[in-house]
């Protein structure tokens, strides 16, 4: 448990001073980072234009998921992490009243925006310019990081959930289900970091007026 | 071939040693005074540090025959024409051989002795008094919520008089220095290690005949009485305490008869040795005088109907768990021992240590006797961190509600004339989940103590049942309409009344008090009984390991809601308070109330568990829902991007 609280905590911290250095680092002073993201969130819980039934379901699905995962994660690291004691109590009965619920936001999710997000032949391009160092507009960017992120969560939302599943069935004796807690609390930390670099694209990077890179596109 | 460890081979090193008590003289005395000048003055003394030579071991596994002469308190032969003839010690027997001043120091004999640790707490013996309404737990260790002997008012010799029965002697049966007792000690001697108490397995050796001899004051005797190849008639208690046994003057009165003992002469060999039979491993039985315990459940009236531990089930002895050296500080097994003692390899003999093994360990000792490594399947690891082995393992199967248990110590079984009832005193239940000093939670015996006594600012002072007796029988017998049955109940009048009596005698000793069933009682500010809850009440509870049940009747065998359900005994059984008064009969506890869990939290955490199959099956609807999405969508990205190699192709 302490390898993990330390690459847990290291990782954590590091990406919360990388959002903070470029925030600064773009809007200048530490005030306008902030009324930046505030009027960021703010436009996000309202939504954008005129929205409809289906974009309003997304919207609703994304800001329940979201707020899920943080319940989810307060829980679940506060006490390994910062504590170092295993999840129990109250708070175990937090998460695992949470994590169903999770799961189902997980599946709306995947169903509502799997096929917005999809990839096509312009993130291949994106992806191999990429790889080649060639000079990549923002919006395309932001746009395939999105999608990436999109997809990252939801493939490893799959051994997250499989790993607490196997656990609740007598299959694994005690080294087994110390395995499946590990796999269980690695697999958290990554879709953590997947879901917070999402929600910083959504927020910090994409356009206030438009939902642009989201936007549904011909295939 | 007959390996005999005779005293002759030893005596050049070991001489007779005589303690020196002054009353004592024979020729084999003189004759052990110039043994023990010659042995001096030959420089033979230095040889006393080394290891005498029945604690070296040669490598044989064949046990020694124990063919030996006796020798009395003194240290002088016993032979079968002396006269007096004289009872033979197995302190003095033993330790030409072997390190008695070693073995006296070890666990069961070493309660008294300062700087020892506490450990764990253990049972306690108990002071029980049905006419004083009186059961208070006594150890002479540190053992928080027990008293010390001297508290209630029992000298060393009475404490003797009273437990001495389930007692290995040792300890304080050596401390015959109470000045108030010091003529009562010289006619009933001391009462040192029995060793014959574990190491005898002759049939005829009996801890009960023992515990009577000390019942009778017969402290020198005892060991002789107990072995099956003497017999002790008479009580050093009916003797006067200027008795002189050496005299040949009788006492004043006819039908007391002075302690005596007579060898049984066909034991004895020619040269006046007996053989015991000392088995190298202690079969349970020699343990199971004072260390068992029989639980009242009505679903298993009978004997026959219980079963034992599982590892005696399999064959194992108790010793094979509990080892010791012949420092004889035994392994009492506990997890947390082993740092206290400061041997790591003690650990070993955990639960834990024998059957998972330790990490810590360079060389491997899991699987000793063959111990099974269990698996848990399905158990998150959590449990193994919070709860001790014994708490799914050990005890009664835990039922809606406690069940009272009789110890051997408590309730003097497998003395004659012991209260074979149900409901007698000490009233003691079991099994209570409860918080251990490591933090995990372990079955318990509980016990409310039940005492009078007087509480001065911050100070009590525990009263003996002595004092307490007279005023509880002055009251049943002025009441002509009470029936006391086999004890006397008390009720809240007679109560108040005998604080009154107490308070009257000694105005200056503090306010008298009564606790009983975890409430305190004493007199209130309008003369009215006051009843609080108090730490004074609070039970004293120590942890059980036995009998430990096999696997298909552990805990959690049938699945998490044997202890994770609304009514599952583990967090919600009821602890049915027992003790000779209760406010009302049905005085009731939560087992939650000596666990950290508040019972709110843990109903919440139960209901949870009623919703479990449910979170399965949505995680699983859910998991094969996002990876059909995720593959579905990663085929057509797949296409794509193999569309999009070949287009420049086409």
């Amino acid at each position: 448990m302490t390898a993990f609280r330390i690459i847990a905590g290291v990782v954590i911290a590091a990406l919360l001073a990388g959002f903070g250095y470029d925030l600064r680092r773009r809007m200048k002073s530490w005030k306008g980072a902030g009324e930046f993201l505030s009027r960021q969130f703010r436009d996000i819980r309202h939504g954008r234009g005129n929205a409809g039934a289906l974009s309003r379901a997304r919207r609703i699905v994304t800001i329940v998921s979201v707020g899920l995962l943080l319940i989810l994660a307060l829980t679940g690291f506060l006490p390994v992490v910062f504590l170092g004691i295993h999840l129990t109590g109250v708070l175990l009965v937090i998460h695992v009243t949470a994590a169903p619920l999770f799961a189902i936001a997980l599946s709306a999710l995947a169903l509502l925006w799997a096929h917005r997000l999809r990839f096509d032949g312009s993130d291949l391009q994106i992806a191999l310019g990429s790889l080649k160092r060639e000079s990549q507009g923002k919006d395309p960017l932001v746009r395939f990081a999105l999608k990436a992120g999109f997809w990252l969560i939801l493939t490893l939302s799959l051994p997250l959930m499989l790993t607490v599943v196997l656990g609740l069935f007598p299959l694994f004796g005690t080294g087994g289900e110390s395995m499946l807690i590990r796999l269980h609390g690695y697999s958290a930390l990554l879709l953590l970091v997947g879901a917070l670099c999402e929600l910083y694209l959504i927020g910090a990077y994409m356009e206030q007026t438009t939902e642009q890179p989201l936007k549904e596109q011909n295939p | 071939m007959i390996q005999s460890h005779e005293i002759h081979i030893h005596s050049k090193k070991n001489p007779c040693r005589s303690p020196g008590r002054g009353l004592y003289y024979r020729g084999g005395g003189r004759t052990g005074i110039i043994l023990l000048l010659l042995t001096a003055a030959s420089g033979a003394g230095p040889a006393r540090a080394q290891q005498n030579v029945g604690d070296v071991p040669d490598g044989s596994r064949s046990v020694p025959v124990h063919l030996l002469k006796l020798y009395d308190e003194s240290g002088h032969l016993v032979k079968p024409d002396d006269r007096p003839l004289m009872p033979f010690s197995p302190k003095e027997t033993c330790r030409k051989c072997h390190d008695y001043e070693k073995i006296r120091h070890g666990w069961h004999f070493n309660a008294a002795d300062s700087g020892v640790s506490a450990g764990r707490p253990g049972e306690p013996w108990i002071l029980v008094d049905p006419g004083a309404a009186t059961q208070i737990p006594l150890s002479y260790r540190t053992w928080t919520g027990t008293y010390r002997p001297a508290d209630v008012g029992l000298s060393t010799l009475a404490f003797l008089k009273t437990f001495g029965r389930h007692f290995p002697g040792g300890g304080v049966g050596e401390k015959d220095g109470d000045l108030n007792d010091y003529l009562r000690w010289q006619v009933s001697g001391t009462l040192p290690v029995n060793c014959q108490s574990c190491h005898n397995s002759d049939p005829g050796q009996s801890q009960a005949e023992y515990g009577l001899q000390v019942m009778r004051q017969n402290f020198r005797w005892a060991a002789a009485g107990s072995s099956g190849f003497a017999t002790v008639q008479g009580s050093a208690g009916e003797m006067p305490d200027n008795y002189d046994m050496y005299s040949a003057v009788p006492p004043e009165k006819s039908d007391e008869l002075p302690p005596t003992v007579t060898y049984n002469s066909s034991r004895m060999d020619v040269p006046g040795r007996v053989l015991f039979s000392v088995p190298r491993r202690i079969p349970p039985s020699q343990c199971e005088f004072c260390h068992s315990s029989r639980v009242i459940d009505p679903n298993q009236p009978e004997r026959w109907e219980g079963e034992e531990d599982v590892h005696i089930a399999a064959g194992m002895l108790c010793v094979d768990c509990h080892r010791n050296g012949i420092d004889h500080r035994m392994i009492r097994g506990y997890e947390g021992e082993s740092d206290q003692r400061g041997e790591p390899r003690v650990a070993s003999f955990t639960c834990r240590g024998c059957h998972l093994g330790s990490s810590d360990e360079s060389v491997a000792r899991e699987g000793r006797r063959g111990a099974p490594r269990p698996e848990h399947p399905g158990i998150p690891p959590v449990h193994f961190e919070r709860l001790a082995c014994t708490a799914c393992h050990s005890g009664p199967w835990p039922d809606a509600t406690t069940l009272r248990v009789k110890t051997s110590r408590g309730h003097a079984l497998g003395i004659p004339k012991a209260d074979k009832g149900d409901d007698a005193l000490p009233q003691i239940v079991t099994p209570v989940y409860a918080k251990q000093i490591d933090g995990t939670y372990a079955p318990h015996n509980l016990l409310w103590p039940a005492f009078w006594g007087y509480e001065k600012k911050d100070a009590i002072a525990p009263i003996g049942p002595d004092r307490i007796r007279p005023m509880v029988a002055s009251i049943l017998t002025r009441d002509t309409t009470r029936s006391t049955g086999n004890r006397p109940v008390l009720r809240e009048s007679d109560i108040l009344g005998i604080l009154r009596l107490l308070r009257g005698m000694d105005s200056t000793a503090g306010d008298p008090f009564y606790v009983s069933g975890g409430m305190k009682f004493s007199i209130g500010p309008g003369g009215t009984l006051s009843r609080l809850r108090s730490e004074l009440a609070r039970p004293y509870g120590w942890p059980i390991a036995h009998d430990v049940r096999p696997k298909s009747q552990s805990l959690g065998i049938r699945g998490c809601t044997d202890c994770h359900a609304t009514d599952a005994p583990f967090q919600f059984g009821i602890v049915k308070v027992s003790s000779p008064y209760l406010v009302s009969a049905d005085s009731l506890s939560r087992m939650t109330d000596y666990q950290d869990e508040s019972a709110v939290y843990a109903w919440l955490f139960s209901m949870s568990f009623l919703f479990r199959p449910a979170l399965k099956a949505v995680i699983i609807l859910c998991l094969l829902l996002i990876t059909s999405v995720v593959l579905i969508e990663g085929m057509r990205g797949l296409a794509r991007i193999i569309r999009e190699l070949s287009a420049g192709e086409e």
